[in-house]
């Protein structure tokens, strides 16, 4: 225990022990004019699932595409949450797309492209990033896709 | 490619750059720190002898619990590693980035919840200054058959 704390122990006022066990996550974290998005999937605002299943077995690459559209509404909640006005955006920098696949299901990027098309349209440009897209084998909640991405602020 | 280097080829020569002396397999190191940044490897969670204390997958081999208990064991490597790159765990400012692989089969679902070990030691660490970003996924096959690998991005106090 360090002095000032032993003090206020003296004075009979003991600090309580913050515990962050299980909330240790962050939606976003910022670093400079860097903005670090944790991994969004196809959410509402309570967390629920709003699609749920393997794509190339339960869902088609349509749906695929659809649930990259919602990852994007819900991760574009955050990102205001963040940086309070999207327009503080510069640039967007670089998005990681994860499909949970199975079947024969290859076509990731075009799937992708439901992620990246909202920002395109509300950022032209600007909403151009470098992606990597991949299947896996499982996600939380059993949601088909999950991304994650940095973005870059106006300085 | 240089005129220098256009020109030692035309007369039949190469020149060997350092970096060709680093051997095959050579080339993965546990960190790499970029001015105020520490970005460190995907770890596994070995034990003191260096070898993989868990083997296997959350959903076959393992259950929640003992995938959390592998996290932790990834975490507490990971410290390791930080007060190996940076001295003193006190000069790590705070927490950036971490993505969790976990091998899962059966449709296994619960990655938050066994990412939490790891996330949960740099909390009980670090305070606020150990929350992070997160991105988990499902992966169906990792290096050795662990049950969890992670990586992180970490701000170096200045």
């Amino acid at each position: 225990m360090g002095i000032a704390e032993q003090k206020l122990a003296a004075m009979g006022i003991n600090i309580d022990h913050v515990d962050r066990t299980g909330k240790g996550v962050l939606s976003f974290r910022r670093y400079k004019d860097l903005v670090f998005i944790s991994g969004h999937g196809p959410w509402d605002m309570e967390g629920k699932p709003l699609m749920q299943g393997t794509v190339g077995v339960e869902l088609t690459p349509e749906q695929a595409f659809e649930a990259g559209r919602l990852a994007a509404i819900r991760m574009l909640a955050t990102i205001k949450d963040a940086v309070g006005d999207l327009d503080n955006i510069d640039y967007f920098v670089k998005g990681l797309c994860i499909f949970n696949s199975g079947g024969s299901f290859y076509d990731m990027p075009a799937c992708a492209n439901g992620f990246s098309n909202v920002f395109t349209q509300a950022f032209g440009q600007r909403g151009q990033h470098a992606r990597a897209a991949m299947g896996c084998g499982t996600h939380s909640r059993n949601v088909p896709f999950m991304v994650d991405m940095v973005i870059k602020l106006k300085s | 490619m240089s005129v220098a280097e256009r020109r030692l080829e035309r007369i039949g020569l190469t020149i060997v750059g350092d970096d060709n002396k680093i051997p095959s397999g050579g080339g993965n190191c546990k960190y790499k720190i970029h001015d105020d940044l520490l970005f460190i490897t995907g770890l596994e969670p070995y034990g003191e002898d260096g070898k993989p204390a868990f083997v296997g997958r959350l959903g076959r081999e393992y259950t929640l619990e003992e995938g959390y208990q592998a996290a932790r064991l990834v975490g507490i490597n990971m410290l390791t590693i930080i007060k190996d790159a940076l001295g003193d765990l006190d000069r790590v400012d705070y927490f950036i980035k971490v993505m969790a692989l976990v091998n899962t089969a059966n449709g296994f679902s619960d990655l938050p919840e066994v990412a939490n070990g790891f996330t949960d030691v740099m909390t009980e660490v670090f305070g606020e200054r150990g929350m992070h970003a997160r991105t988990d996924l499902g992966a169906t096959n990792l290096n050795n058959n662990v049950p969890i690998i992670c990586d992180a991005i970490i701000k170096i106090k200045q």
